[in-house]
């Protein structure tokens, strides 16, 4: 009996650094920005309970709007841009379907390796009025004024945004599906190509079944990073211009850091946690009507 | 078991260990050197810093006692780490420091030394009276701010201007008049970046809304006494608008990056640029000594329905300061370092590397350039207006005002909308109306 409870204490002894370490950085902060979201802060000084203010605030504001909206496109392009292209990709390399199929694998995921914010000087020069493209398609068109117009549209601006997420993101998938893919038996290809079944049977018939898990494991991956988004908008357009491109984590980080509103910053973090564990729910849900293993 | 409870009571104990930091010690050495930690927003490979090497070996050869333990951050990471380090009140030293909103962070939580017990008559006699207005709610002064910050100046290409046909334009009408000439010869006519969305504020309607209505009617708009609803910072928002819709700026002006804007002018591909007097550095740095002899540097045009003519606007520059909590040896180290830098041998060596400091200096000593001659003649024949993120709060500015600023120029938002929704958030919210 002696044995059994020393026993037990020393293994709480032994979870309990870390799990101090994870009150301390995971539990703690989000219970403190919880807090602090109904609150008027400025990071010092007399801080102000004001209720549900903050949110009541971020629902009439035209900035979360356009927020909001962007992160949901970036959710979309991720989920339904990404996750098909980086299958397909992996698929066509896996079936040797391009010659030198190594290259093209290291060619194609190499933008994940490069830091966002190298990636957002790098499209950035290509974009920019004094860019390559627009100077590639002033050469062409004779047009001396030409700029891609589509940045300063509130409605499209995000599209630039949004093709090098896909440009960026895609490869990581596609190296995902490509582990999983290798882990197929040939002999299941071989016999169904036996029987008959063109490339389009194999892919729906087989491999898509199999990699339904993988694909669940991903969407997972793409709907908490879309949310997340932050470090190649912050240093691409840093949400602007006119804030078309502003995305909630950048939004949030501007307005607890830069404009040091704690209150309706931690009021905004809550949102995009909330939205996470949403759709991850959603997900969840979804796998389940589909009954993915 | 016992080994057990040892190992995990080692664990925790390195833990608190790892987790605790060292006191410090802010009332100086013990031995005869004192060594200062300095956390500075500068980017040393920029050539406008070029003169800061210089700066420091002159005083490290003056006070070889005094040692300097040197963080440089740029941006906006500056500001973000120096928030968490004000938030635990475990500061440096000596650190840069903004007078106004943007150091609020600082100043508000009392952790910058008043810098008054060190400021004799004698002292402040040598520098332009300007720079020893009150910086604190109590009269305060934090920095000895090296030179002013002039927001608005023209630079003019004279070589293309010639080469055009074309003549300094004393209106705004006047520089609009010559945009189709500039642009059928393929040039830009007044280069301009706003990608930064800081700039069309800082650089153009501070300048536009002291022209409009004068600091006298800005106080009124602070306090609360006139409206940003006013004709006068309506119509400064319609004058970017119309400079906008007459293609007097470069197609894309907002997706311009300021290096890009002011590169392009020095590639000779504008006829006019519109930036900051801070830049005469950097242009001199980049620009080929012929064509940078052929600059010039001119106030704005007048602008139709102007009540202040040839003005510009202009805030005091950031410099170091004193953490409030130093004593002893290391007070009296920072303040002869302080006093160095922005005393006459330090700001010698800025006015020798062309930015003209708030000492009084005389210049006929100095070998100074055409471009840097005629910026000093054109700032000192000018009245200054108030740069607006330098006295209204951050929040309204960065978030409403200066993104408002892009939108009207897109077209997305009019002047008389961005003034309300600006007006509405001041009234709600802004530090200067709770006064």
């Amino acid at each position: 009996m002696k044995y059994q409870l020393s026993r037990k204490i020393s293994h709480y002894c032994f979870i309990l650094p870390a799990f101090l370490i994870f009150i301390s950085v995971m539990i703690f902060p989000v219970f403190f920005s919880f807090v602090l979201g109904f609150t008027q802060w400025k990071g010092y000084g007399e801080m102000r309970f004001v209720g549900f203010d903050n949110y009541i605030r971020m629902f009439q504001d035209p900035v979360f709007h356009i927020a909001l909206r962007n992160n949901i496109l970036i959710v979309l392009i991720s989920v339904f841009g990404q996750i098909p292209l980086g299958m397909l990709l992996a698929y066509m390399l896996h079936r040797k379907m391009v010659k030198k199929s190594n290259v093209f694998e290291v060619l194609i995921f190499l933008p994940i390796t490069i830091s966002s914010v190298i990636i957002a000087q790098l499209w950035n020069r290509m974009f920019s009025p004094v860019g390559i493209l627009p100077a590639l398609v002033r050469t062409i068109t004779g047009n001396k004024d030409y700029i891609i117009t589509i940045v300063e549209n509130k409605d499209l601006a995000i599209i630039p945004i949004m093709f090098v997420l896909l440009w960026q993101h895609t490869s990581l998938y596609m190296v995902i599906f490509l582990a999983n893919l290798q882990r197929i038996p040939n002999s299941f290809i071989e016999a169904a190509q036996l029987e008959g079944a063109g490339e389009g049977t194999i892919f729906l018939k087989i491999i898509m079944p199999i990699l339904g898990y993988v694909i669940f494991i991903n969407s997972i991956l793409a709907i908490a990073g879309s949310f997340k988004s932050f470090d190649l908008i912050y240093s691409m357009s840093g949400g602007g211009p006119a804030h078309y491109t502003e995305v909630i984590a950048v939004y949030m980080y501007n307005t607890t850091f830069v404009h040091q509103n704690y209150g309706y910053g931690s009021a905004l973090s809550i949102i995009i946690i909330g939205f996470i564990v949403l759709s991850l729910l959603l997900t969840r849900g979804v796998s389940k009507i589909f009954k993915v293993e | 078991m016992r080994k057990l409870v040892l190992v995990a009571a080692l664990l925790l104990t390195a833990m608190t260990m790892a987790f605790a930091g060292p006191s410090k010690d802010t009332s100086g050495a013990t031995s005869g050197a004192v060594t200062l930690t300095v956390y500075h927003q500068i980017d040393l490979a920029s050539p406008q810093y070029e003169y800061w090497p210089v700066t420091l070996a002159a005083f490290a050869e003056k006070y070889p006692d005094i040692k300097l333990d040197f963080e440089y951050v740029s941006g906006e990471q500056f500001h973000d780490k120096f928030q968490a380090m004000a938030a635990t009140g475990d500061i440096p030293d000596i650190f840069t420091t903004y007078v106004g909103s943007r150091s609020s962070y600082i100043l508000d939580r009392g952790l910058v030394k008043d810098l008054r017990p060190y400021l004799t008559d004698s002292f402040k006699a040598n520098y332009t009276p300007a720079i020893w207005g009150p910086q604190g709610p109590n009269g305060e002064i934090y920095i000895i701010s090296p030179n002013m910050a002039v927001c608005t100046v023209v630079y003019v290409n004279t070589k293309l201007q010639k080469e055009l046909g074309l003549t300094t334009p004393k209106t705004l009408d006047e520089m609009i008049a010559q945009v189709p000439a500039i642009r059928a010869a393929g040039y830009t006519p007044l280069m301009f970046a706003n990608k930064g969305v800081w700039q069309a504020q800082s650089l153009l309607l501070s300048m536009l809304v002291d022209r409009m209505g004068g600091t006298a009617w800005f106080d009124k708009a602070r306090a609360g006494t006139a409206k940003f609803t006013d004709k006068p910072f309506v119509d400064a928002l319609a004058v970017i608008k119309r400079m906008v819709d007459t293609q007097l700026f470069p197609a894309g002006v907002n997706q311009l990056e300021g290096p890009e804007g002011w590169g392009d002018f020095v590639q000779g591909k504008s006829v006019y640029l519109l930036d900051a007097g801070w830049r005469v550095g950097a242009l001199k740095g980049a620009a080929a000594p012929a064509d940078y002899a052929q600059y010039e540097a001119i106030a704005f045009p007048e602008v139709p329905g102007e009540v202040v003519h040839g003005s510009s606007a202009a805030t005091l520059g950031e410099a170091l300061a004193m953490n409030a909590k130093l004593t002893g040896a290391k007070a009296d180290a920072a303040w002869k370092f302080l006093s160095f830098i922005y005393g006459q041998e330090g700001l010698d060596i800025l006015m020798k590397y062309g930015t003209v400091p708030t000492y009084k200096l005389d210049y006929s000593k100095y070998d100074l350039d055409s471009l840097n001659r005629q910026y000093i003649q054109l700032t000192n024949s000018q009245t200054m207006g108030y740069v607006i993120d330098a006295v209204m709060d951050g929040e309204g500015v960065n978030n409403l005002l200066n993104p408002g600023i892009q939108a009207v120029m897109m077209g997305s938002k009019t002047p008389a909308q961005l003034a309300a929704e600006y007006e509405a958030w001041v009234a709600a919210n802004d530090s200067n109306r709770k006064k």
